[in-house]
């Protein structure tokens, strides 16, 4: 008899529903905006400190890499806000059905998509 | 057609495997994974499964196939693309094969005190509802426990224990909303601390699941609408 106790759970073998996609990505964004912090809080004291440090925070977002990271953050803060506002509006009892569930999600992708964009557009 | 399907026995084996079966499912049948499994028993007796009513009454045939939780008896084989996988319902403890264990699950359906609460003295014949309060249940009354939604769910699979799961707050939301029931604020009470509700993240996979076209997660959030309006 074996006494090792097993469960089927196997994340490469379940197949996640459209709404539960919606709900990782505004887990994550959540983490990756929160992550991110730190380093956004450091570049606006820096801005603060004098015309100097001011000056230099051009030349760090003139770094495409730093350029990226600020867009990547901004596209997340968007998703997770917009996830956020759909999660208000059915705490309102609004769209609770699946049907309405799945077109909210899909129009907070499509708003977070218009954002990436007129961030893109603003930044570069 | 190709079945891939999950297989341990505690008796004989180390851990669990997949083994393919072929069952020949005739085109255009209307064939139910239920029947493809008895089939293949048929070729291999060691296979274990629950069934019992064969019709999505009793609730013993909920497994993962193809990636979904859902009710072997219910799911046409012709709506699967092949190969079909079928494994044990996701994060509950393998008994043999397909047969999980139900003990914590039913722990969760306990903590909710499924059962009308009334110390009035009854009347004469019953108590009556009016049938707008007769209907204020539908939705919430039909679900067989078949454990599809809560194994299929990110917020048990997290906080199994703390958790209680879509399928006992669906029948938490069932007492809440039955008039006759007069336990509503202790039933309340009861859900207040962190985890029991609110740990739902209104993912909305127990909706998906569910094989009766049941809405465990909207049955949540009435829950918590009732706790603001009692404002506790």
């Amino acid at each position: 008899m074996n006494k090792q106790r097993f469960m089927n759970f196997d994340l490469t073998t379940i197949r996640l529903p459209f709404t539960s996609i919606i709900s990782i990505l505004h887990r994550l964004s959540g983490i990756f905006v929160f992550l991110l912090i730190p380093f956004l809080l450091y570049i606006f004291d820096m801005a603060l400190s004098d015309s100097d440090g001011f000056a230099s925070i051009g030349a760090i977002l003139g770094n495409p890499i730093s350029r990226i990271s600020l867009w990547l953050f901004l596209v997340a803060l968007g998703y997770h806000f917009f996830a956020g506002v759909r999660h208000l509006i059915m705490d309102m009892g609004f769209g609770e059905g699946l049907k309405n569930a799945r077109t909210s999600g899909a129009v907070a992708l499509v708003i977070t998509l218009v954002w990436a964009l007129w961030i893109g557009v603003w930044l570069w | 057609m190709r079945f891939s399907i999950y297989r341990y026995n505690p008796e004989t084996d180390a851990k669990p495997y997949m083994k393919d079966y072929e069952v020949d499912v005739p085109h255009d049948s209307d064939m139910m994974v239920l029947q493809a499994l008895m089939l293949i028993k048929d070729q291999d007796e060691t296979l274990s499964f629950r069934a019992s009513c064969r019709e999505g009454v009793c609730g013993s045939d909920g497994m993962n196939i193809n990636g979904l939780n859902r009710l072997a008896c219910l799911t046409p084989v012709s709506s699967l693309k092949a190969p079909i996988t079928i494994r044990p319902l996701v994060n509950m403890t393998v008994i043999r094969d397909l047969v999980v264990d139900f003990t914590l699950f039913f722990q969760q359906y306990e903590k909710v005190q499924p059962y009308l609460q009334n110390h009035a003295e009854p009347p004469a014949t019953e108590r009556l509802q009016s049938p707008e309060e007769r209907a204020a249940l539908d939705g919430l009354y039909e679900c067989i426990l078949c454990a599809c939604c809560t194994s299929f769910c990110p917020s048990s699979w997290w906080n199994p224990e703390k958790f209680i799961g879509p399928a006992g707050l669906l029948w938490a939301a069932r007492f809440l909303a039955d008039t006759r029931d007069t336990a509503t604020e202790e039933r309340l009470a009861n859900l207040q601390d962190p985890f029991s509700v609110y740990r739902c993240r209104t993912i909305m996979n127990c909706t998906v699941v569910c094989p009766k076209n049941l809405n465990p997660a909207a049955a949540i959030a009435g829950i918590r609408h009732k706790m603001v309006e009692k404002g506790s």
